[in-house]
């Protein structure tokens, strides 16, 4: 599976980047921290407001539980103490679904990896890196990694793992998400299999980290 | 919240000299349009447009639906114009402004209401089953120029894109997928451009009745500082037909009617290059995705498969 | 300088320290080896379920114009969700290719491949429903952000479980007609096989099922799968009939210019009494757990070395200082369990419909918790709640 991943691709925001991973096309931005609203303001941690957009129609309930499930990723990893009573906005517009509306696998996936590049552009202070993966279950009992919107709609189930990785190493589990016909072992496999895959999504973003750095200005004369 | 950027009287004078004396901060003539940047999707319906700094995808869709009872033979064309925070914090979520409530209206006008896309094609039967084309379209960076270029993204998506092509007999429609069968394009009877002018009177003295001491300027598709200093502001949208699909200027700088004819011209100058630049755009995608296959999948072919 | 400042110990009543510091508070119950609920950590809240009586089907209930199909009333704890189903009937699109005059002919030429791309996707045959949930709060207003999440949660852990097959909620459409002697009757395909009605369109019914909670404690999800599965398994089917007086009806539509057409429209109305039981995939259901992951604080047991005794005896795994806690409630569980555990199993208990793991979950618990989900499925299917 192909990833291009780019970042400071938009102008008006304080980070952004752009994720394609296979069939599916994210864009995200991060502006914060930035004043809250009275009501989303928290004393003593930043608020998150996390909006995600379709890549077509208008965002409905099954866009409000993926901001649910971005939520869950995001909350541990950023460190929120730094920005008290100030809200971090995350846009994401997802451009290429990549996948049919019964499933949301491959676009949470996505997200997840497209908002860490993000946040990282923003500058704004992360407490662990993170990367996810997803993955489904064919009829014939085979885990496929990253499938593809065809063989996602022919398997028995769809799984999304994310994993906190620090030195390179995946370490805690952050989020997982399984949804269709599945055996207990198949989950146990399918986590051991996904903190590999998802060092391997890492190690590109680290070179992608490392072009965004070679690019910003401040290093340059 | 961060509310919208505010231009300093400093910035402001600065434009404003540099405006008299012909020039623009982005080094472009007073009637220049910013080179645009269309990039096609590998998916039919998918345009990506840069005008400048200004980043607009569209995504045109299409799906059977009912037609409205008053217009039986008629299908659906609903654009979809919503605004995300991502294109600049003085948008809010979910909370339409007036700006966005004006390039919405705007886009609209232009798309829907010029009749640019042929709505009794896409009646399948009459009465009760109909294409629905959606075209939604994402404003990813915003830097001016947002009704300009979603209008051109709007009308490249629309040639760009291909429905799949059905089979009626009686009641029921047959939906050949795109392996099945070629899918088809949708009938665009012109392709209206928008061309956005704004007017500013340097002097800030203003003439009821518009002399030889008039020393107001127009220039062409603003970015945004230029959108925020101006002082009015007026939409063209003509085809390469010469003909004229929609004219707003709300309020603002009272011009000269002479200078309105003038704008129209230079409209339509801008709309024939870009009318141009979209037509080898498309040629050249069709081109790359038929490569080779292109004679084999001809209907006169008898639709031999492809090995 | 000369004076130290001086340091008073405060003390609170337990359910003022549970309101201020709900982490604290829940740590010192933990330390004991008991919850704030006084549940032990592996011990489920009972949940009392029955048919409520609200639909129109219910032997219980005397109001036969009710529109609901199906219902149940769930308590547990303090929590109460009553789940009712309703329906309506939508016309399907029907694929060319299934049922035309000229199939064959159509098929031969255009679909040939159309068996095989069918079979292949997963969902073609799993019918949604359609929830609603509301967690009464005193108050309208637009719905919460929980409450919206629940119901799309609820919405494709249905679809893909594979529950509802879309064959089981094909209306079979009688004729309402007079026969010979003048008589109104009404004809079902099933009664009469010879019977074969003249449109060549098909119906499916559609559910809609709403669910009010009372007294929220804990996370909800379980206790709404239960009343669902419940309700669905009571829900009944009126059978639906065409009238032929008001079928066929040509609807001329106006136009200006020349153009005229015409446009069937079939009145469907459903049978008062008669009624289909609804067929649910018995073997793909399952009931849902929730469990929290939380690490003991030793700064807290240690204060108590005492206690810390007992505390061995409840915790089986010794080398381990994270507890797994079963049925979540109240806020003190809910706000300091930042690791949850969701699942669903299917009724054998081999296999799993819906696992979503948030935070750090050893594998260890996550075994445990599949486990016992398994047990407490089985245990609830006997039950027959």
């Amino acid at each position: 599976m192909s990833i291009q991943a780019d970042t400071s691709i938009l102008n008006r925001v304080d980070g952004s980047a752009t994720l394609k991973s296979g069939e599916t096309e994210i864009i995200v931005s991060v502006s914060g921290p930035i004043e809250a609203k009275p009501r989303q303001e928290l004393p003593t941690t930043s608020a998150l407001d996390i909006i995600i957009r379709p890549d077509i129609g208008i965002s409905t309930t099954r866009e409000k539980l993926l901001e649910d499930k971005l939520r869950q990723v995001l909350t541990p990893v950023i460190i929120g103490i730094l920005y008290p009573r100030q809200l971090i906005q995350i846009t994401i517009q997802v451009l290429q679904s990549g996948e049919d509306k019964e499933y949301t696998s491959k676009e949470l996936s996505t997200i997840i990896n497209a908002t860490y590049l993000a946040l990282i552009d923003s500058n704004i202070g992360l407490k662990v890196s993170f990367a996810a993966e997803s993955f489904a279950i064919s009829t014939d009992d085979e885990i496929i990694t990253a499938p593809s919107r065809s063989q996602l709609k022919s398997s028995k189930s769809s799984h999304i793992v994310s994993y906190e990785i620090s030195n390179g190493k995946a370490t805690k589990l952050l989020f997982s998400d399984s949804i269709g016909t599945f055996s207990e072992n198949q989950i146990y496999q399918i986590l051991d299999l996904a903190a590999t895959k998802v060092e391997e999504t890492h190690q590109i973003f680290r070179k992608t980290i490392q072009d965004k750095i070679e690019k910003d200005f401040i290093w340059q004369l | 919240m961060a509310k919208g950027i505010e231009v300093s009287i400093n910035e402001k004078s600065f434009v404003f000299d540099a405006l008299k004396q012909g020039i623009r901060l982005d080094g472009r003539k007073l009637e220049d349009f910013r080179n645009v940047d269309i990039t096609l999707g590998d998916e039919y319906g998918y345009v990506d447009v840069r005008l400048g700094k200004t980043r607009v995808v569209a995504r045109i869709s299409a799906e059977i639906s009912t037609p409205f009872e008053d217009r039986p033979f008629e299908g659906l064309f609903t654009v979809s114009t919503e605004i995300s925070p991502m294109a600049s914090a003085m948008f809010e979520n979910q909370r339409q402004s007036d700006d966005e409530l004006l390039i919405s209206r705007a886009i609209e006008k232009a798309v829907r209401r010029s009749g640019a896309l042929d709505l009794e094609s896409l009646c399948i039967i009459a009465g009760s089953k109909c294409w629905s084309i959606r075209a939604d379209v994402h404003f990813l960076d915003y830097d001016g120029g947002f009704i300009d270029a979603s209008c051109i993204a709007v009308m490249t998506g629309l040639q760009h894109f291909r429905k799949n092509d059905i089979t009626v007999s009686g009641e029921q429609i047959v939906i050949h997928s795109v392996e099945e069968r070629e899918p088809v394009e949708l009938s665009v009877l012109h392709v209206p451009i928008c061309v956005t002018f704004a007017f500013f009177n340097p002097e800030g003295v203003e003439e009821n009745i518009k002399g030889e001491s008039n020393n107001e300027i127009y220039i062409v598709d603003t970015t945004l500082e230029e959108d925020l200093l101006k002082d009015g502001v007026l939409t063209v949208a003509v085809n390469k037909n010469r003909e004229v699909c929609q004219i707003s200027k709300a309020g603002g700088l009272p011009m000269d009617a002479l200078t309105l004819m003038d704008c129209g011209r230079k409209a339509y100058d801008i709309a024939v290059e870009l009318t141009n630049q979209i037509k080898k755009l498309l040629e050249a995608d069709y081109k790359r995705r038929n490569e080779g296959i292109q004679y084999k999948l001809r209907a006169e072919n008898d639709r031999i498969t492809v090995e | 300088m000369s004076e130290q400042p001086e340091l008073k110990l405060v003390d609170f009543p337990p359910a003022v320290l549970a309101r201020i510091s709900p982490e604290l508070s829940l740590q010192r119950h933990l330390a004991i080896g008991l919850r704030p609920n006084l549940r032990t950590f592996e011990e489920f809240k009972t949940v009392q379920i029955n048919d409520g009586g609200l639909s129109r089907y219910s032997s219980t209930n005397s109001n036969n114009e009710s529109d609901v199909l199906g219902s149940s009333i769930l308590r547990s704890g303090n929590t109460t969700v009553i789940c009712t189903i309703r329906g309506g009937i939508i016309e399907e699109d029907i694929l060319g290719e299934n049922n035309n005059e000229d199939a064959d002919a159509v098929n031969a030429i255009f679909a040939k491949d159309k068996e095989s791309i069918i079979n292949q996707e997963n969902l073609i045959d799993s019918a949604p429903i359609y929830p609603i949930v509301e967690i009464e709060r005193g108050r309208n207003g637009p719905p919460t952000d929980e409450e919206m999440n629940l119901s799309q949660k609820l919405y494709e852990t249905f679809l893909h479980s594979k529950i509802l097959s879309k064959s089981s909620l094909k209306v079979k459409v009688g004729l309402k007609s007079k026969n010979d002697k003048n008589e109104i009757e009404i004809l079902y395909n099933d009664e009469n096989s010879e019977f074969q009605l003249g449109p060549k369109r098909s119906w499916n019914y559609i559910l809609y099922c709403k669910f009010k909670i009372f007294s929220r404690s804990g996370p909800l999800f379980d206790l709404i799968w239960i009343s669902l599965i419940s309700a669905l398994k009571q829900t009944k089917l009126p059978y639906a009939y065409i009238d032929e007086n008001a079928a066929d009806i040509k609807i001329p539509i106006k136009m200006t210019g020349n153009f005229g057409t015409i446009r069937e429209q079939y009145a469907i109305t459903c049978d008062d009494e008669k009624f289909n039981n609804l067929i649910l995939n018995n073997e793909e259901i399952g009931y849902s757990s929730n469990f929290g992951v939380i690490s003991l604080d030793k700064n807290v047991s240690n204060n108590n070395e005492e206690d810390e005794k007992k505390m061995e005896i409840d915790i089986n795994d010794e080398n381990n200082d994270s507890i797994l806690l079963v049925d979540l409630e109240g806020e003190e569980e809910e706000i300091s369990c930042k690791n949850l555990i969701n699942v669903v199993v299917d009724s054998k208990g081999e296999n799993l419909k819906s696992l979503t793991l948030t935070g750090n979950i050893d594998k260890s618990s996550l075994q445990k918790a599949i486990d016992l989900s398994k047990k407490r499925s089985k245990f609830l299917i006997n039950q027959e709640i």
